[in-house]
């Protein structure tokens, strides 16, 4: 009878909700001037795009902003270039150097580009430069965390373990502030570095911290006769981490680091809390502009499609990964 | 040989790091006129919040209002963490339902929830829900007990009275006994102590029922554009709640269910073969290893609970990173006391509810 009740509910305001969002509604390729309050305004959403995607970049500058997203997510493809070898150092180095063109190009100031400050900054652009930023920065750091984590010395046990615990132990918004408001004090001249480097500072640590469980997790189930095995052949510390352990372990933990990565999507919007506009943070702005009131709906729906749409993709690839590892895991002998 | 000579070194350089950072962490404060220390929480606020547990006002030290936003974080992470539970058990308990159409609508419902932001959520229910209710003279009323408008909801509130006291001391002495378990499994037999559990525990029930009947129930009476009487729950604190729950329950409802498909198959044979019917079996044999097997991902979600009650800075409901992280810092500028204070205690209470788990995990074994 619970069953009854939802479906009743279900479609009780399921038509309500269809007429609302679609019949109704004013259309983003429609024509029309301004919205008749019927039905919902997309029109609102099409006007307002570009300040969702580039926040308040002049608009001039914004092909800059454009190559920027390409570099920031072409370095997934080079691990497709062919008769490419050392894949992953490339693909690092790929990552590394596609983030930094990307803060480069965004902030201008050399080769002839004209410098815009970071609190122009906005949206789109934004979340995709933070999320990326602290996924990479995540995954080498978390590595050597988790290493640390499991150190012989007591000083990096000890080190490791606190930086990690304090790290997940506190909310996002605490580490934040942290970054914000003690960066500037502990570091000499900090007063330049600007409120957006340390934002990335902030969520980069955060991210490092819970990358760092996801490795040590991965670590542990690989079996120690494997790192036994690789000291006997004579390979070091680090070939043996580098060569045996960490590709077996990586590849184990991959399903848990996309959800880790989808964790960090999500919590990227924060940072409108510090006041960095991401995102979010721009189509809260809109939603309060005085101009277009009343269309929070549009606006809440739009960013909530799109973070809905990344995160569950990435939650689906994450899910196939998994099957795939348990039938790879089962079917060995 | 050669490794101790690094690590001594290591160690050495990391303690001058230590020091530096502290020497110059103090140097830069000190330029600003901001003396290093916890004096500052005895000065005066100057501000107000908008709902606390105790009485505060902006005559009130920065200790007082650190504090306030305390009790606030524990009421709001209690409260959320109860509904979260509730509502995480029904999803999981749909989601493994035998029929499709419930299924699906568990699922979609949970998809939905666990991949759209907490701000984003928060923000909807506080801008769309909350904010959207009638002004103060349009009122919803539900019933006589409660009153719904732009600015809060108001609950009947509440009095103590001798009685009510009375009946919720011995509520909590009958609820006690009822929960304890080892003590009187020693004293008697098994059949006898379900009785007796259950005398105790509906002695209780009834103990809390005669509480509320005899405490002095405050309604809230709308006159004009003022309520008068009840406990105003501000907006903030009805959004924040709600937001919390649900994205919490969404996970919870993954870990219940999770822990409900690790229960291995052979057990519900087993049971069938032994002749117990479905929900005796899912009482003393599946229920009990699948809540054990949920505990671990249920702790780590009540800690994240705790830790995103934090979000009430972006609504601006006082909890502790609101008032004291927040507002007090702004204030005062003494940022190191502060955000230490404030990670101290939120380190506290994640380590704390990840103890208990981890006790209650070790005490199921044992039983």
């Amino acid at each position: 009878m619970l069953l009854a009740v939802i479906l009743a509910a279900g479609i009780f305001l399921g038509p309500k909700l269809f007429r609302w969002a679609v019949f109704d509604a004013v259309l983003p390729w429609s024509e029309a001037a301004s919205c008749d309050g019927r039905g919902a305004c997309w029109l609102f959403i099409r006007e307002r795009l570009p300040q969702f995607i580039y926040g308040f970049y002049p608009a001039p500058s914004r092909w800059r902003l454009d190559l920027a997203f390409l570099l920031l997510f072409g370095w997934l493809l080079v691990p497709l270039l062919p008769g490419l070898r050392r894949k992953t150092a490339g693909t690092i180095a790929g990552a590394a150097i596609g983030i930094a063109a990307a803060f480069v190009l965004a902030a201008g100031g050399v080769f002839g580009l004209a410098s815009v400050e970071t609190d122009q900054w906005g949206g789109l652009f934004v979340t995709a430069l933070l999320s990326i930023t602290a996924m990479v920065v995540s995954l080498p750091a978390g590595i050597v965390l988790a290493l640390g984590r499991q150190a012989d010395s007591p000083l990096w046990r000890g080190l490791a373990n606190m930086t990690v615990e304090v790290i997940r132990g506190v909310p996002l918004l605490a580490i934040l502030f942290m970054a914000v408001v003690l960066l500037p004090l502990f570091v000499p001249g900090g007063e330049g570095i600007g409120l957006f480097t340390r934002v990335v500072v902030g969520l980069c640590l955060y991210a490092s911290a819970y990358m760092a469980e996801v490795v040590r997790g991965a670590l542990r189930t690989i079996p120690t006769g494997q790192a036994e095995a690789a000291r006997a052949l004579g390979l070091g510390y680090w070939r043996c981490l580098s060569l045996v352990v960490l590709p077996q372990a990586l590849r184990a933990a991959l399903p848990n680091i996309v959800s880790t990565f989808i964790q960090m999507l999500k919590d990227s919007t924060l940072v409108l809390v510090v006041g960095v506009f991401d995102l979010l943070g721009v189509v809260q702005l809109t939603v309060a502009d005085p101009k277009w009131n009343g269309y929070s709906a549009e606006a809440y729906l739009f960013a909530g499609l799109f973070f809905f749409a990344i995160c569950f993709s990435l939650s689906r690839v994450a899910a196939r990964m998994e099957r795939h590892l348990d039938n790879k895991r089962t079917s060995s002998t | 040989m050669r490794r101790d000579g690094i690590e001594y070194g290591v160690y050495v350089a990391t303690a001058c790091a230590v020091a530096a950072l502290a020497v110059m962490a103090i140097f830069t404060l000190r330029t600003r006129g901001i003396h290093a220390g916890f004096g500052f929480l005895w000065d005066t606020a100057g501000f107000d919040v908008s709902f606390g547990l105790i009485p505060y006002d902006a005559t009130k030290s920065y200790a007082r209002a650190f504090l306030v936003g305390l009790l606030n974080t524990l009421v709001v992470s209690a409260l959320a963490i109860a509904l979260a539970t509730g509502l995480g058990l029904g999803l999981a308990i749909a989601r493994l339902s035998e029929d499709p159409p419930l299924r699906t609508l568990a699922t979609a419902a949970t998809e939905l929830i666990r991949n759209t932001p907490l701000l984003l959520q928060l923000f909807v229910w506080y801008f769309m829900v909350f904010g959207a209710l009638p002004p103060v003279r349009q009122s919803l009323h539900l019933g006589s007990f409660a009153l719904l408008n732009n600015r809060g909801i108001v609950v009947a509130a509440p009095g103590m009275n001798p009685v009510v006291l009375l009946c919720l001391a011995a509520a909590a002495a009958s609820i006690l006994t009822a929960t304890m378990e080892r003590r009187l499994s020693m004293a008697i037999g098994l059949f006898r102590r379900a009785v007796v559990r259950t005398a105790f525990a509906t002695a209780g029930a009834l103990l809390l029922l005669a509480a509320a009947a005899f405490a002095d129930w405050e309604l809230p009476i709308q006159r004009g554009f003022n309520v008068t009487g009840g406990l105003t729950l501000p907006p903030e604190f009805a959004a924040l709640v709600t937001a919390l729950a649900i994205y919490a329950a969404a996970f919870i409802g993954e870990a219940f269910r999770s822990g409900f498909v690790s229960v291995p198959a052979g057990q519900w044979e087993a049971a069938q073969s032994l002749g117990l019917g479905r929900f005796a079996t899912l009482r003393l044999i599946i229920l009990p290893q699948a809540v054990r097997a949920a505990l671990p991902a249920l702790g780590n979600q009540f800690v994240n609970v705790v830790k995103a009650s934090s979000l009430a800075a972006a609504v601006g409901f006082p909890d502790l990173m609101q008032v004291f992280g927040k507002t007090t810092l702004n204030q005062t500028g003494q940022a190191v006391e502060v955000i230490g204070i404030t990670m101290a205690v939120y380190l506290a209470i994640s380590l704390g509810i990840s103890g208990l788990v981890h006790r209650s995990e070790a005490r199921h074994w044992r039983a």
